[in-house]
């Protein structure tokens, strides 16, 4: 058995590691790419959405690479999402590729019989005790922590640093030089060292950088590449931006829905505008968005994929919170044929809006 | 003191010349036709033999190949068309409230209070509406298009075409000339359904509020201006220079921009002699398989984009580092 | 009291339990005219922009009576059977309305879970109290609407026709005359019968769902794919026709499901949007009956005892 995996930020490090200290083979597909993108949408329905595709993508360039398991976590419903696995698999037969799906769902949802037997698939190839095994899934739970810290800090420290390019710099390295390692505690080592790194670079505590919260799908604000490098962009001109959706708060939230207590301060902050869980992230969109504003952000961008169901919703409810409050909320909707230019385009002259702003109440003031 | 402003878009490259009073010395209208490098070189030429020995205090660029252009003259400013297009409208009135632009192939609305940009918006997904699209509309009825305004007017009746996507508008246009309408009601029918599709897709949810300027190539055109205050009920403006206001926002950024930095770094009309060259590859040095393109003059490395990782970008601004 | 309920999304399955209800606890009712022209435009100039066409209608019909109405009904349908949804937009539909709709009167906006009678008659309960206090009218009322619901039967099955179709697709794309350009006429006046799902019993329907990976958690995924696939698999019918609009999430899911089990049985998705044009719609139909009628003919051909 060798197994891969879909890409959606950094969590093929957190896989890579879980992967290597189960001793089990697998392969990462190459990153998000036009190539990827290409390959997947041929082999998807033209209406569905980028994330889909991209995934076909990643799936066929693992499988021509010796992969034949794939594993990916589910959902079910209401938001398209959870039907992936069920459409996948037949696209990819249909295709003349033969892979096994592994498809972690909730055990709300197949029973958690069923779960273990679904985990059992992956977990019997490996030589390792009971014991180990959960030790390695620590291990891979830690990493993706501790990725996503390295990554909050590094866009939040951006608007900080003294010497421009330091953060991008210090995450870069950190990415590039995670995938060399080898087994988990070699990599956990490396991020906190990273992390480390990170809390003592130069910083100019009088520096007051333009703030910009990104929300909206999950998919698409967490993998870069279908976002044209947001996050990136934004640290070159210098603006420190937070998002609150990642691998490891998707994995905290789904852990707590059962007992009714996850992501308490979003309930709270969307209430006015959405009271309910209406499918995907949608409430999570309009609450992140209401933090923001409270918390003294200049402004919020919202990204989904062309046809996202749940943040159609939210689009259609920014509007109001951006009047209400007199705060900047632009929506991005992103698919295959997105053009660099005109997406670039928006998020410059969102940042000229923001710090024009800025200027215009400071000299009235 | 005179400044340059170089507007960059898919269709046309744009060049003018401003002096302190905002007076427009020269400008130029080029296509782009892909090749903007040429199409800048080929201003500057123009610009070299009339008025060469002319001191340029600063120069910016906009459009969407803003960067390319700037490598190339050494632009004091880089913006985005938006701001852009909002500074150059507020520098002539600073009452304006709105702009709509509608350009070759995009078109955007900018909504501004108390002098700076407050909203925008730009078409998301197709060209419907644009001047592209209107060009090929009137080459495909045989009019030239800078008479397509003036049919419009003459027209008593509108007819209902189906504006939002351009493949469906151009086979309704086509199934409403089938049925025997005359070329001025539909060209009326056209430019109420762009004008129409503009308001719900770009519009959508912006308050348009007076005074309201209508910038970019298509703002020549009568009809359409005549559709937008038709479904406004007011009157809009269209600017003396309605076709260069990127151009002239790029060199009012510029402008500015000298002020602080104390000099400009254009590099003069000279550009004009020599030779550029563009060059893309596609970079193994990752799976991110990033397209590279390289601009170079007289055999040497100017500029390099599309690399996410710097890696030759960053190289080539340390060299140039060390020859300052 | 008079109350506004639009004629969009659901109405056109659950107007006879509605108008009912509402009746009974003594609302006047104001349901807002049949699709038209006017209400597409009002929708469209509205409703966001990514939205599909039938969200975009809704907001339309909302948009024509708002102002002629003391209260609208907006129904929040959250469920309609045990762990199964129907679409975000639907959960969402208060917001995306108040939020694109200015000068909105005051609305009914509870949340429908209709999976069983229980909590469809706490909605009752949350609904009527803007009309009435009388809980015992309340009571008597919902138990009339129910009775007159349940007697009440949608769907449609034409007989004696020689080529007959199945007709999916969500009930307000079927059931909307305007945007499907009366696409059952068309087919009546072609010489094709059509069956729709409801005339089909859910024990059918399940045998081909019983059979995907996952069980669908769509209300529409699992009604229009156990009904077609039932009818193709079984050769009930001669083709499928599946009305989708454009942009629809869950039918980007459905109609590959459905295409992925049933091979290479005729099957024609007909994509509606504000753009269709009735002379594109025509055609499709046309060349698709053609193309059945061919088919009937060539079987024919063969021996019947092969």
């Amino acid at each position: 058995m060798k197994v891969t995996f879909p890409h959606m930020g950094n969590i093929y490090l957190a896989a890579k590691a879980l992967f290597d200290g189960l001793e089990v083979e697998y392969v990462i597909p190459p990153y998000n790419s036009k190539s990827a993108l290409e390959i997947g949408s041929l082999h998807s329905p033209e209406e569905m959405c980028l994330p889909f595709k991209l995934m076909m993508g990643n799936y066929i360039q693992a499988l021509n690479q010796g992969a034949d398991t794939i594993i990916i976590v589910g959902s079910c419903g209401p938001c398209r999402f959870g039907e992936y696995a069920e459409l996948q698999m037949k696209l990819l037969n249909k295709a003349g590729f033969h892979a096994d799906f592994i498809a972690i769902d909730a055990p709300s949802d197949i029973g958690i019989k069923e779960l273990f037997r679904r985990l059992n698939i992956l977990t019997k190839n490996s030589s390792k005790n009971k014991f180990e095994k959960i030790q390695v899934l620590y291990d891979a739970i830690k990493i993706m922590n501790l990725i996503d810290e390295i990554e909050e800090l590094a866009h939040k420290y951006t608007g900080y640093e003294r010497n421009k390019g330091t953060c991008k710099t210090i995450l870069n390295n950190c990415k590039a030089e995670a995938i060399k390692c080898n087994n988990p505690k070699e990599m956990i080592q490396l991020l906190k060292s990273y992390k480390a790194k990170l809390n003592h670079i130069a910083i100019d505590i009088n520096k007051d950088p333009l703030k910009i919260a990104i929300i909206g799908e999950i998919y698409t604000v967490i993998e870069p590449f279908t976002n044209l490098y947001i996050e990136e962009k934004l640290m070159d001109y210098e603006v420190s931006t937070k998002r609150s959706l990642s691998p490891s708060w998707w994995v905290k939230n789904t852990a707590l829905v059962p007992l009714k207590i996850n992501s308490l301060d979003i309930r709270k902050a969307s209430k006015r505008y959405l009271p309910l869980y209406i499918g995907g992230h949608a409430r999570e969109c309009i609450g992140e968005a209401v933090m923001a504003l409270e918390d003294g952000f200049d402004g919020a961008i919202q990204i989904f994929p062309m046809g996202c169901m749940p943040e159609i919703v939210s689009k259609s409810i920014l509007p109001t919170i951006s009047k209400d409050h007199d705060f900047p909320i632009m929506s991005l909707v992103v698919d295959e044929m997105t053009s660099e230019a005109g997406f670039v385009t928006r998020i410059e002259a969102f940042v000229d809006l923001i710090e024009r702003r800025r200027e215009n109440e400071l000299s009235r003031h | 003191m005179n400044y340059l402003g170089i507007d960059v878009g898919s269709v046309s490259t744009d060049l003018i010349i401003i002096d302190d009073n905002m007076k427009v010395i020269e400008k130029l209208y080029l296509k782009t036709k892909g090749k903007p490098i040429n199409a800048v070189q080929q201003g500057l030429k123009i610009l070299k033999n009339k008025y060469d020995g002319i001191e340029i205090k600063a120069a910016g660029t906009t459009g969407s190949g803003r960067n390319i252009a700037s490598t190339l003259i050494g632009a004091d400013a880089v913006k985005n068309e938006i701001t852009a297009h909002a500074i150059a409208a507020l520098q002539f009135d600073k009452n304006v409230r709105t702009i709509i632009e509608i350009g070759g192939q995009d078109s955007k609305i900018i909504t501004m209070k108390n002098g700076v940009v407050s909203d925008f918006a730009m078409n998301t997904v197709c060209a419907a509406g644009t001047g592209s699209f209107l060009d090929r509309q009137a080459e495909r009825l045989c009019i030239p298009i800078e008479e397509f305004g003036d049919y419009a007017l003459k027209a008593t009746n509108s007819i209902r075409i189906a504006g939002r996507c351009a493949v469906f508008a151009e086979s309704d246009m086509i199934h409403k000339q089938q049925l025997g309408y005359n070329e001025s009601e539909i060209i009326k029918g056209l430019c109420d359904a762009l004008v129409r599709n503009y308001l719900t897709n770009v519009g959508k949810g912006k308050e348009i509020v007076q005074k309201v300027f209508f910038q970019g190539g298509v703002a020549a055109n009568k009809g359409m201006k005549a559709a937008f205050e038709n479904a406004l009920g007011f009157e809009i403006v269209v600017p003396e220079h309605y076709n260069m206001m990127g151009a002239i926002g790029a060199a009012l950024i510029a402008k500015s921009a000298v002020k602080k930095s104390g000099s400009t770094k254009f590099k003069g009309f000279d550009l004009a002699n020599s030779l550029f060259e563009s060059k893309s590859f596609e970079c193994e040095g990752c799976s991110n398989k990033c397209e590279v393109v390289r601009i170079i003059e007289n055999e040497a490395a100017i500029g390099c984009f599309g690399d996410r990782c710097g890696k030759y970008s960053n190289a080539l601004q340390v060299s140039e580092n060390l020859l300052v | 009291m008079k109350i506004g309920i639009p004629k969009g999304l659901l109405y056109y399955k659950y107007h006879v339990f509605l108008e009912t209800y509402f009746k009974e606890i003594g609302a006047e009712i104001v349901v807002s005219p049949d699709t038209n022209k006017e209400i597409l435009d009002l929708g469209v100039k509205y409703c966001v922009d990514e939205a599909c066409l039938p969200i975009k209608i809704f907001h339309g019909h909302v948009a024509k009576i708002k102002d002629e109405v003391d209260i609208i009904l907006i129904p929040r349908v959250m469920q309609l059977k045990e762990k199964e949804y129907i679409c975000p937009k639907f959960c969402g539909l208060p917001e995306m309305v108040f939020n694109s709709i200015p000068n909105m009167p005051k609305a009914i906006t509870n949340p429908i879970y209709a999976n069983n009678n229980t909590k469809l008659y706490k909605w009752a309960i949350d609904a009527g109290k803007y009309i009435t206090d009388d809980i015992n009218l309340i009571f008597n009322s919902f138990n009339r609407a129910l009775i007159k619901q349940s007697a009440h039967k949608t769907g449609i099955r034409n007989e004696n026709f020689e080529i007959n179709i199945a007709l999916s697709g969500h009930p307000y794309n079927i059931y909307e005359n305007f945007t499907n350009m009366n696409i059952v006429e068309k087919l009546n006046k072609s010489g094709v019968g059509v069956i729709t799902e409801e005339y089909l019993s859910d024990d059918l329907k399940n045998i081909n769902v019983k059979k995907l990976y996952k069980k669908p958690f769509w209300t529409f995924l699992r009604e229009n794919y156990g009904f077609t696939t039932y009818e193709a698999l079984e050769k009930k019918v001669d083709g499928i026709i599946y009305l989708s609009s454009f942009a629809c999430g869950i039918d980007s899911v459905v109609t590959e499901l459905i295409k992925d089990e049933i091979g290479d049985f005729p099957f024609l998705i007909l994509k509606i949007d504000e753009q269709t044009g009735e002379a594109g719609l025509d055609t499709r139909i046309e060349a698709f009956v053609d193309m059945l009628e061919r088919r009937q003919e060539n079987e024919s051909d063969i021996p019947s005892h092969g």
